[in-house]
């Protein structure tokens, strides 16, 4: 057991990605997430503080029974995923992953709000270059909006800390509960991070413009960070599992008209994310334990599945199911893997999704009230992520009609990394005693290889692919277009317009306005008045004096003009200004 | 439709008259509603709704979210 923060070696690995190209780089992007791996196997209790400045406390390395599988299935990932990298051998994007992963470990380890803050504002940045991996106009523009969506939801983050800070509570990570504005603004800011309807589109627009590796780190860190700040901050907190529900359900209707495939895995992204959330929602022993072991085998097998969609875009420079198709015979590892990842996410017996996913269904199903309504849903959208992952990607990518692409299976370490990524969601999903389960954070007695268990799920799954088939046979299974979905992120973005068309015109408005107002009338009227300021007044004076005098206004009005005439031109009597000058004479003589 | 295809469906369309036909003879033992018990309900269930999911996707909301691709630049 030791002390040593994994996330050092992620720091290092990110280093030394910067080297020239060749292969001690290679060895160190791979090597460091290794020893990372190796570290987090290797956590023992204890703490590493900080003392910033006398009054600032930063607990960098807190070991709980909650994060210390978020730690290595961290860990893992990087590995997997930097090994998948290696064929892309892209510097800066190496750097960014390690330094992503090197922050998502360190936000799980966190031990006050401070170090989960910074650690989770460095998720965003890091990630932000992964999205530009893409490396064209569209990934350009996805990553700026990924960025403005997480740096706003870190801010709403903070702004909830330092209101909890300031109302007097711990700066520790614990409870944190909506009974505080603070804890309102803590729940809705790792509410963006988590993709929470309407605040999701952040995610399945960005990720699928990042480059075939990035997206692997994209899909594993920023949402399972969210889940662990969930589990520790909201255990129970009922909110949850409406909004949880509501993630399992919505995507799976865009996942099913969307053509391109990494954008179908990042809709189901947010459906498997969906079931977490119930998870942590609904609070109990089952529910925390399967919300953690579902998140430990969505990291790979997610991953695994982005591999393989990864591996067609890398080999035909298309992820669109209109574009591929037919490539089982030229990339049967890569089929084979699909598949693997496939009856994963789709919880076939015998595959890593059978043993964590049960459990969150069966939490919602079981207890004293049970959550019928929910539990009904979430068979439906198990049914439904079968449909649009566990089929429509394989079908498209590998099976189908035939793309007429001629290319050869992925380079060697891409083959590896899915095999392994494969590898790991069968021994999870047939030895979970001796994996996943022994990492829960709380007493775990759930059996899922029971008799009518396995019956349920292989029936409700074998008869959604029947529903598949005979709507493909009958050809009411929607066909593939090329197209662009659009999603909540439209409406935003109206909004957003209208506003700013609404700021357009008001504040535009205030600004002719005071440009009219105070540049040219009130200055014209002043200087007009002022360019013969004598004339006038003494005009007004004259008109007051005749008028008392009782002069007709006409006549008045008449010798007004001709006075005012003679004044502009200089023609008036000598002793008109006789008189001015004696009057001003006489008020300097009254004031002295 | 070829013939690997023509086999790979017949097991398949096999499988399911063969679950279907294990189901009612499955103790259920750790169920938490009665409709659980009912044999077939699971298949029953997964075939609807992934038939209710296809239509609502294509008929309610491809025609009010698609759009034109984007051209790339």
């Amino acid at each position: 057991m030791s002390q040593l923060h994994p996330a050092i070696f992620l720091l290092i690995g990110a280093a030394l990605s910067l080297l020239p190209k060749g292969l001690p780089r290679h060895l160190a992007v791979v090597g460091s997430p290794l020893l990372a791996l190796v570290a987090s196997l290797q956590m023992g209790e204890g703490t590493l503080n900080f003392q910033i400045g006398g009054f600032l406390e930063l607990n960098l390395y807190n070991l709980t029974i909650w994060n210390r599988p978020f730690v290595i299935a961290f860990c893992m990932v990087s590995l997997l995923g930097m090994i998948f990298a290696r064929p892309l051998d892209r510097r800066e994007e190496d750097c960014a992953a390690l330094l992503y992963a090197a922050a998502a470990v360190g936000a799980v380890l966190a031990g006050d709000l401070f170090s989960f803050y910074c650690c989770w504002e460095f998720l965003a940045l890091s990630a932000t270059v992964l999205v530009f991996g893409g490396r064209n106009a569209k990934s350009r523009r996805a990553g700026f909006r990924y960025l403005i969506y997480h740096i706003a939801g870190g801010l709403v983050l903070l702004f909830g800390i330092l209101w909890r800070l300031s109302a007097g509570y711990s700066n520790e990570i614990s409870e944190v509960g909506l009974d505080s504005p603070g804890g309102w603004m803590i729940f809705l800011g790792i509410g963006i991070n988590c993709a929470w309807p309407l605040l999701h589109t952040w995610l399945t627009d960005a990720y699928p413009e990042s480059s075939v590796s990035g997206v692997l780190f994209l899909s594993a860190f920023t949402t399972k960070t969210a889940i662990y700040a969930l589990l520790v901050f909201f255990p129970g907190t009922k909110e949850l599992v409406v909004i949880g529900t509501m993630m399992a359900a919505f995507p799976i209707f865009y996942a099913v008209i969307e053509n391109d495939l990494r954008r179908v895995l990042a809709y189901s992204l947010i459906n498997q994310v969906g079931f977490m959330v119930v998870g942590v929602g609904i609070g109990t022993d089952l529910a925390l334990n399967g919300a953690v072991c579902h998140a430990m085998t969505d990291l790979v097998f997610k991953g695994l599945l982005f591999m393989t969609v990864g591996a067609c875009l890398y080999r035909t420079g298309y992820a669109t199911a209109t574009d591929l198709g037919g490539l089982f015979k030229m990339m049967p590892v890569s089929a084979v893997c699909c598949i693997v990842g496939a009856a994963s996410i789709s919880a076939f017996p015998g595959f890593s999704g059978f043993v964590s996913k049960s459990m969150i269904t069966s939490a919602a199903g079981g207890g004293e009230h049970p959550y019928t309504f929910v539990w009904l849903i979430l068979i439906f959208a198990s049914a439904g992520v079968f449909h649009h992952a566990g089929i429509k990607i394989p079908f498209f990518a590998f099976f189908g009609h035939d793309s007429g692409h001629k290319v050869k299976e992925v380079p060697w370490t891409m083959q590896f990394a899915m095999i392994a990524s494969a590898v790991i969601c069968v021994v999870y999903g047939c030895f979970p005693e001796q994996t996943v389960y022994r990492l829960l954070p709380l007493a775990n007695d759930y059996a899922p290889y029971t008799a009518d268990h396995i019956l349920a799920q292989t029936e409700l799954l074998l008869y959604s692919a029947l529903a598949f088939t005979l709507m493909l046979l009958a050809g009411v299974y929607p066909a593939e277009i090329r197209s662009k979905n659009l999603d909540f992120d439209h409406l935003l973005a109206g909004f957003l317009a209208w506003i700013g068309r609404g700021l357009d015109t008001g504040l535009n408005g205030l600004n002719r306005f005071g440009d009219v107002a105070f540049l040219q009338w009130i200055p014209g009227k002043v200087s007009n008045f002022f360019g013969h300021a004598p004339a006038r007044i003494s005009a007004w004076l004259a008109r007051f004096w005749l008028g008392m005098r009782g002069v007709d206004p006409e006549e008045i009005n008449r010798s007004e003009e001709r006075y005012f005439e003679r004044f502009k031109k200089n023609a008036l009597p000598v002793g008109t200004s006789a008189i001015y000058a004696m009057i001003l004479l006489g008020i300097l003589a009254m004031l002295a | 439709m070829s013939d690997s295809t023509k086999i790979i469906l017949k097991v398949f369309f096999t499988l399911c008259v063969l679950i279907m036909a294990v189901d009612p003879f499955v103790p259920k033992e750790h169920i938490h509603f009665v409709w659980e018990k009912w044999p077939g309900f699971y298949g029953t269930y997964g075939f609807f709704s992934c038939v209710i999911l296809v239509f609502i996707a294509k008929y309610g909301l491809r025609p009010v979210v698609m759009r034109e691709e984007e051209s790339e630049e």
